[in-house]
């Protein structure tokens, strides 16, 4: 199967989903689905071609026949003791099985709604235009269900959602979707974790909409650990509002190929956006990072600092964007990609880019690619640690400045321990 | 007593330019040597090779430290066996914590030693007591090694963990310079501690101000990749008073025989 052919079942698969709903509305949303799916159809899957896209070839992703309709469902109950990588994780309060929702036990100050619960009123396409993206197209097009979560207040309680794709002995494509809303002044720690349970080639397409208003304030956590040679794209669109405060630390060590598109606009004067990624690749491993951060308005401040590692023949992309718009005065934003690249087969591709439309701002961007530094690896040895412990030891150091600010101890703590045993360095040397 | 430490002609050479040009010097258990010298005469480069730093090749020579020969020894090894180097210009490590940093160099030691492997409680208590002897705030434990540390703070910490480590041998590489007289006491303080009859130290210094206070058996001269003259303490104070001029080797002054040869 190619690009083209993945295409045109896809859109056989949409027609037959549609008959299947006996030619009643497919969800209230059928037709921006109807339109999402057009969009698809003109955009195609994006090659090398596409400037947004350059450094990583969609190929090895796009040969398998896919099927989007759900298979049978496992039980929640039992995932959770199939999922190792849930291990050590805050218990689960929202499954997307294949981008179904299961709530477990929610947070009380935490609203669900779904599809199945609330209707035509659940927002799509509010902050990500269906028509912008393949990805976002397809998604709506497809996606059974959108979670709906609301925070209200301050509550300190993480929310840990887990997004599953089971396959059913064939490979699959699940889009599951979130929409997030943080009322005024409400705090908000949400878990997002990425997981496959079975055997079969898999493709997530995960979106997110996420809306902060005025003093809102949101810590997501994106935690991509799994050990499965899987696929996953992420497009999440998040909007702050007058001094809403965001931040994203996106842990990502696992996976054949990984696409993370993190798109932030800053639409009220005082919002603030930091973004962290932690990723190390090895083996073939594929892990691109894209973010831009639009300033829309002024006296926003936006912060990105990724740390990569790459060994073997493993590649990191880094594209990240910074745009200014005229009147976003005052603005204060800086980014940072440093990667170490541990073997001449692997590779580190970055790309900042900045776009600056007013006269009156800060806007400092960086990006470093090297190897370990070798005086810190004598000073180490020359204390009598052995070579390997101290490449560890460095490695772990470096990868872990992305999670320092991380308020959760116990993800920071299991992200540390995933990185030290990624570094192969012992869990009880890190004290 | 067996000497630790043996070296005999060695030649050394960094990008093909040949620094160290026949070193020859011996080192017992209980003894304490200061090779003193102007700047860029070899000195560092003998802590450095000594060491184990790989940019440096040995051209000639050999260097046995308790009667292995120290040079096919990788930097690890040499620490294993008991050989500390207090560096002169300390590395900054972001990320690694000094308890982290110094737990796992200490009971990587202590294997070598036959010990039991010291758990996080009885290496804080072991850690804790060591510091308050160069005072440094058991705060820095948790503090990235070296990160954002005075330059004073630099060079106590390198003294904290040579007490920490407990080495045969301790060279000191310029760990006096940029200290005022306080932390040089301090430094010294350390070091006089630590003295014994089963451990030696090489002290590397440009001036002659840390020797008041740690007090060398021998001072030897390097000058431009050589020993030229060795002596007891009281050439220090030569060197103080007369500069290093007077032992150029084309210098019309006569060169006396230095003690390698005794």
């Amino acid at each position: 199967m190619n690009a083209a052919e993945l295409q045109s079942s896809l859109v056989a698969s949409f027609r037959r989903l549609e008959q299947e709903q006996n030619h009643r509305p497919w969800s209230p949303h059928h037709p921006l689905r109807r339109r999402a799916l057009e969009a698809f159809q003109q955009l195609g899957f994006p090659t090398t071609r596409h400037e947004d896209w350059k450094y990583t070839s969609l190929a090895p992703v796009l040969r398998y026949p896919y099927r989007v309709e759900l298979p049978p469902l496992p039980e929640p109950a039992a995932l959770g003791a199939q999922l190792p990588a849930l291990h050590g994780m805050p218990p689960v309060q929202l499954w997307l099985l294949n981008g179904l929702a299961h709530p477990e036990q929610l947070p009380a100050q935490v609203r669900f709604a779904s599809f199945q619960t609330a209707g035509d009123s659940v927002p799509v396409g509010h902050i990500l235009p269906v028509d912008s993206e393949t990805f976002v197209a397809l998604n709506t097009a497809f996606a059974p269900d959108v979670a709906v979560l609301s925070w209200r207040g301050h509550v300190p309680e993480l929310c840990h959602v887990a997004v599953v794709t089971a396959p059913h002995g064939e490979p699959q494509l699940a889009h599951p979707r979130l929409s997030i809303t943080v009322e005024p002044h409400a705090r908000a720690h949400l878990l997002v974790g990425f997981h496959t349970a079975g055997q079969a080639p898999c493709l997530t397409n995960f979106v997110a909409e996420v809306s902060l208003a005025e003093h809102a304030q949101l810590d997501l956590v994106l935690w991509q650990t799994d050990p499965h040679d899987t696929f996953l794209i992420t497009t999440i669109g998040v909007e702050l509002a007058r001094s809403a405060r965001l931040r994203v630390w996106t842990v990502a060590l696992g996976g054949a190929l990984l696409r993370n598109n993190l798109y932030i606009r800053l639409v009220g004067p005082g919002a603030d956006a930091q973004l962290f990624g932690a990723t190390m690749v090895t083996g073939r491993q594929v892990i691109d990072h894209r973010t831009l951060v639009e300033h829309r308005v002024e006296q926003c401040t936006s912060n990105q600092l990724y740390k990569s590692v790459a060994e073997q023949e493993g590649t990191v992309t880094f594209t990240g964007r910074i745009h200014v718009y005229p009147g976003a005065q005052k603005t204060n934003a800086y980014q940072s990609h440093r990667a170490l690249l541990l073997s001449p087969k692997a590779t580190v591709n970055a790309r900042p880019q900045l776009e600056i439309y007013a006269d009156d701002v800060r806007c400092t961007h960086g990006a470093t690619t090297g190897a370990l530094d070798e005086d810190a690896l004598f000073y180490l040895r020359s204390r009598g640690i052995p070579e390997s412990r101290a490449r560890a030891l460095l490695l772990h150091a470096f990868v872990h400045e992305a999670l320092e600010l991380l308020p959760e101890e116990q993800l920071r703590q299991r992200a540390d321990e995933l990185i030290a045993e990624r570094a192969h360095l012992p869990a009880e040397s890190l004290s | 007593m067996e000497p630790i430490l043996i070296i005999r002609n060695l030649r050394v050479a960094i990008e093909g330019r040949e620094i160290l040009r026949g070193v020859n010097l011996e080192v017992r258990p209980g003894e304490v040597h200061a090779i003193m010298g102007p700047n860029g005469s070899g000195k560092s480069t003998l802590a450095a090779v000594l060491a184990g730093r790989e940019e440096y090749e040995v051209l000639e020579g050999t260097v046995l430290f308790e009667g292995k020969n120290l040079l096919e020894m990788e930097p690890e090894e040499r620490a294993r066996a008991g050989l500390f180097l207090a560096f002169q210009y300390p590395v900054e490590i972001p990320g690694v914590t000094m308890a982290t940093f110094l737990r796992t160099a200490l009971n990587e030691i202590r294997k070598v030693r036959g010990l039991e492997p010291l758990d996080p409680v009885a290496f804080l208590k072991l850690a804790r007591e060591r510091m308050e002897w160069v005072d440094i705030d058991p705060s820095f434990l948790q503090r990235s090694v070296n990160e954002g540390f005075s330059g004073g703070e630099k060079k106590r910490n390198e003294i904290f963990q040579l007490l920490l480590l407990e080495p045969r041998l301790a060279i000191l590489d310029e760990t006096d310079s940029g200290l005022d007289i306080d932390a040089l006491k301090i430094v010294a303080s350390g070091v006089n501690r630590m003295r014994s009859p089963e451990r030696a130290f090489v002290v590397i210094t440009h001036y002659q101000r840390l020797l008041n206070y740690i007090i060398p058996d021998f001072v030897h001269v390097l000058y431009d990749g050589r020993i030229v003259r060795s002596g007891g303490k009281e050439l220090a104070l030569e060197l103080e008073e007369r500069g290093y001029d007077w032992l150029r080797p084309d210098s019309e002054e006569v060169i006396l025989p230095t003690v390698d040869e005794r």
